[in-house]
């Protein structure tokens, strides 16, 4: 063996002294035969002559024992590479096409697999971070699936008796304000355990992390600075450590820097420690541990402390299921059905790139078959003869592979500029926001290269082992089309078209379904007017405003100078804003209803909070009754406006007005209906609007309702520019309040769209990629075999035929696999659409107007594909026609 | 004389040259001269399959090259017989010797049944 491996090593880097062995020994041959001839009587000349005949080819025996020796593979590789390269070069057409092709369906699909990976396979910068879980939790009653939480009792019983974790960390989302550096600002914060860093082992950049003991009340004074703050508003100076800052009205001091890219849970710019209260009754922590080496999900789910977690089912409790996940699933569980949809399609669009692609070489093979069967003739093997065209496709892949993740890393930049404009919503990040934050990393590569060799085998090998195989004779003589190695390649074309025209056929059904889909969700009539409405958020500091009082005079000051502000028509006040950030529901109890069956499932709305001329400056109309007015102070008689459903659903035949209520909060009051309103969405376009009922901000049911308002604004036009007014009647009542996420109406309507948008937007470009390659395809293959029947053409047409008649035979020959494809096509989208149900709104997966336009789109674009070949054949001379044979 | 000429059937060739430069190191010419001569000129070696066949034992291991200068002074490659030739040798030998036994023992029954 290692004999061998020297002897080629030898052979293969001393070529030219082996060479020249090779011919000195071979001369040497040589010349002993003629000496012997020449002893034997022969004439020298006759002994030269003699013994060369004898001797037979030289060149050949030197070609067998270079074979011989073994190194021929690399020899010739490189002679192939070389040969391949010359070949290319000298068609340019079909180079530049093929190559464009590959491109374009390997950079698409490298660019949806590098957010894939970041999205869903590593969607946490954490060690190990498969090792991580959280609690999970879903409410068909409420339709909830997300993060669960615990009360602090149930984590320090999780933490202390578990028996799987090596470690366990609990954290609260806490949005605060930062006053005193710069802008009053609000930020991302989250409450922690000193143990959560360690959990997902990250170190701070710069300082230290939380010690246990400041997780108790009165040294919980410190706090950690994510580094996008410390950059934007510290100027990264390291003497940031040990500075005191102002979150919410109290100061805290810094005590470290957290590493870049580091914003655990959700862009968290600050973090303070957690004190744990056993008392605490709401549950609010989220938690996250990691697995013991060596334990499995299965077995953690098992465990007596996980499971004592389990909240016991009572009557009237809405249904949770809790169980254990990974922290990799929780993460990516937002956006796994878009991403997976849109890794779908474009691996449709990289099928049919390569069918394209595999046409080309196919039809190539066909015209090459005499340059082929040439060399067969003149003693080239068949596996040379093969591998020789693999390595042109070989070539073709890497340059389309190049190509490719160039315009993919192109794309991402692009994508990733245009997904930045998205925001993101607070509660999770979007698809938009994944692809953004995606880089092109070394499995990409990988990935692209994988790609790449698997084109290769698909348009590589499948038509050079047709065109190898065929009679060599008969191509000899140009017969090819007519043999029955013609009339394969025929049907593999033809076949190759129908597949591609189905899957293009897949993939338009789709795209028409979510653009519908999208169009169906802006138009659909949300409750109430977004036109000329802004709105500006504000959240009160427990620590200056620390009962009722104090922010309903807040608020009544904001209002009345709002009222007065240039441009404003009218001034209104909202917890629970449509679309907005602060929406919560819940079940209530109505006076007279019966008490709710055990297991049954309670009837649920969104409760809000208003004040000032809410109903009027947005637009909600009011059917029954009056809105709240000045009456409606907080030791008046509690009132409650509910919308048109909630009415409907508890009262469907009489009068609303005057039925009474007890909202569900802990010191209820029973409040009566003086008023029902219009029906609005509340969550988002997409979902059924959602019944509302609405109190006054005087007689807010919670402190928490009255301490984060939006305010809302109607301006005659324009409303963007009375931003900077409102901001300033706003501090005018407070100047140390931070106000943000100041948008209009439109905005939001806009941006609660933005994730269809997305989807949509992208699904249509990979749609109508998929179009333009299936309509190249056809008109490849329309085109050759227009070419190829240029000599009966003629002869049709020289014999006085129609041209109209000849094109209308002809394309509908043509026509015929596009026609199978699109039936195909149809039938095949028919079943698969199913899995789209999630992302469409108001549209049935087996929508009749798009299954009915699509197939006539392709079917128009097809015959426009085969038409043009065809008459440009109709055009030629009848006479030059007649001459090609 | 071309009706004495049998063909060389294709494995033998390797199993006649071991032979061969078993006994003394000899070059290509050498060696198809010697065999042709030893089996009174029955079995002619053509050089189209001589000489790749020399590479490929060398490339195994079996043989070894040497430059030298042969009868007529002339430099010519010298092969000779390595360690692990040797064995091959000896294995392909008695394969041979026991192939052709069991051939003739079945022609002989045959033609004697």
């Amino acid at each position: 063996m290692l004999n061998d491996l020297l002897y080629r090593l030898r052979a293969l880097f001393r070529r030219k002294s082996v060479e020249a062995e090779l011919d000195e020994e071979l001369r040497a041959h040589l010349e002993h035969q003629e000496h012997r001839y020449v002893q034997s009587g022969l004439p020298l000349e006759e002994a030269k002559r003699r013994a060369r005949l004898e001797f037979g080819g030289l060149d050949q025996v030197k070609e067998e024992c270079r074979d011989a020796r073994g190194v021929n593979l690399i020899e010739t590789t490189l002679q192939d590479i070389r040969y391949g390269l010359r070949k290319l070069a000298r068609s340019p057409g079909f180079t530049a096409v093929a190559v464009a092709t590959l491109a374009l369906g390997i950079g698409a699909n490298t660019l949806i697999f590098s957010v894939v990976n970041a999205a869903i396979l590593h969607p946490l910068p954490f060690r190990d971070a498969g090792r991580l879980v959280t609690q999970w939790a879903t409410s068909p009653t409420v339709g909830y699936s997300g993060p669960g939480s615990l009360t602090d009792k149930d984590y320090m019983e999780w933490r202390d008796q578990n028996r799987v974790f090596s470690d366990t960390a609990a954290f609260r989302g806490q949005p605060t304000n930062l006053t005193g550096v710069g802008e009053p600002v609000r930020l991302n914060g989250a409450t922690i355990t000193a143990s959560l860093l360690r959990v997902l082992d990250v170190n701070p950049a710069l300082g230290r992390a939380f010690a246990p003991e400041e997780e108790a009340a009165g040294h919980d004074r410190v706090v950690l600075l994510s580094d996008r703050l410390w950059r934007s508003r510290f100027d990264s100076n390291p003497a940031v450590l040990g500075k005191a800052i102002k979150l919410d009205g109290e100061f805290y001091t810094v005590i470290g820097v957290t590493p870049a890219g580091f914003d655990f849970p959700d862009q968290t710019e600050v973090w303070t420690p957690l004190t744990l209260n056993i008392e605490e009754h709401n549950a609010t922590l989220q938690i996250v541990a990691r697995l013991k080496p060596g334990v499995s999900l299965e077995r953690a789910r098992n465990d007596e402390a996980v499971l004592g977690k389990r909240r016991p089912a009572q009557p009237g409790d809405w249904e949770w299921h809790t169980t254990l996940v990974l922290l990799t699933q929780a993460a990516a569980a937002e956006v796994r059905t878009p991403l997976l949809v849109l890794f779908a399609a474009v691996g449709l669009v990289l099928l049919i790139a390569c069918a394209n692609v595999s046409n080309l070489f196919l039809a190539r093979a066909t015209t090459r078959q005499g340059e082929l069967s040439v060399r067969k003739a003149l003693g080239a093997s068949r596996s040379r003869l093969v591998r020789q065209m693999l390595t042109e496709s070989v070539i073709m892949a890497v340059l389309g592979g190049s190509l490719g993740l160039l315009m993919a890393a192109l794309g991402q930049s692009f994508v990733a500029k245009a997904a930045s404009l998205l925001p993101r919503n607070l509660e999770s990040p979007s698809a938009a926001a994944h692809i953004a934050s995606a880089g092109i990393d070394l499995s990409v590569l990988a990935f692209t290269l994988a790609v790449s060799v698997f084109t290769i085998i698909l348009f590589g090998l499948a038509p050079t082992l047709w065109a190898t195989r065929g009679e060599m004779n008969s191509s000899l003589k140009g017969e090819g089309r007519r043999s029955t190695t013609g009339r394969m390649q025929g049907y593999m074309r033809d076949g190759i078209v129908v597949a591609e025209v189905a899957l293009a056929v897949i993939l338009l059904v789709s795209a028409g379904l979510l653009i519908r889909s999208f169009l169906h969700l802006m138009t659909v009539d949300r409750g109430f007017d977004p036109e000329n409405v802004l709105t500006l958020n504000i959240s009160l500091p427990e620590s200056r405003y620390q009962s009722a009082r104090p922010m309903i005079e807040f608020e009544e000051q904001a209002l009345d100078r709002l009222r007065v502000a240039p441009g404003v028509k009218s001034a209104g006040s909202v917890f629970g804003l449509p679309l907005g950030h602060w929406l919560i529901g819940g079940d209530f109890t109505v006076e007279g209803q019966p008490p709710l069956a055990p297991g049954s499932q309670p009837f649920i709305a969104t409760k809000a909070v208003v004040g000032g001329d809410y109903f009027r400056t947005i637009g909600i109309p009011l059917l029954r009754g009056r809105y709240f007015d000045a009456h409606d102070s907080e030791a008046a008689p509690h009132v409650v406006i509910v919308s048109q459903s909630l009415a409907r659903h508890y009262w469907p035949l009489d009068e609303a007005l005057g039925k009474r209520l007890k909202p569900g909060f802990s010191n209820d009051a029973w409040c009566t209906v003086v008023g029902v309103v219009g029906d609005t969405k509340q969550y988002s376009l997409g979902e059924p609007s959602s019944p509302v009922m609405y109190l006054p901000y005087t007689q807010a049911p919670a402190t928490f309702m009255m301490q984060d308002i939006t305010f809302v604004l109607r301006a005659g036009s324009g409303p963007l520019a009375l931003a900077s007014a409102a901001r300033r009647a706003v501090q005018a009542a407070d100047p140390d309040l931070p106000v943000f996420d100041v948008a209009t109406m439109d905005q939001l309507v806009y941006r609660s769209a933005s994730e269809p948008r997305f989807n949509t937007a992208l699904l249509g470009v990979f749609a109508a990629l998929a179009l333009v390659l299936a309509a190249v395809g056809i008109y490849g293959v329309m085109s050759y075999a227009v070419a190829q029947r240029t000599h009966e053409i003629g002869v049709r047409v020289a014999l006085g035929a129609e041209a109209s008649d000849i094109i209308r035979q002809v394309v509908r020959q043509g026509m015929l696999p596009a026609v199978i494809g699109i039936a195909t096509g149809t039938a095949g989208a028919w079943g698969v659409t199913r899995f789209l149900s999630s992302l469409l709104f108001g549209v049935r997966p087996t929508d009749p107007i798009t299954f009915a336009m699509v197939p006539v789109l392709l079917a128009a674009v097809g015959v426009l594909a085969c038409l043009l070949p065809v008459r440009r054949a109709t055009k030629v001379d009848p006479v030059e026609a007649l001459r090609y044979e | 004389m071309a009706n004495n000429r049998i063909a060389l059937p294709q494995g033998t060739l390797d199993l006649l040259i071991l032979k061969t430069v078993a006994l003394e190191p000899q070059h290509g010419w050498a060696i198809s001269e010697r065999i042709q001569q030893i089996s009174s000129d029955v079995l002619q070696v053509q050089q189209g399959s001589l000489y790749p066949a020399l590479h490929r034992l060398e490339r195994r291991g079996w043989i070894r090259a040497k430059w030298g200068a042969s009868e007529n002074n002339r430099r010519a490659k010298y092969y000779e017989l390595t360690k692990h030739g040797r064995k091959q040798l000896e294995a392909e030998e008695s394969a041979w010797r026991k192939l052709i036994a069991a051939v003739g023992q079945v022609l002989e029954t045959v033609a004697t049944g």
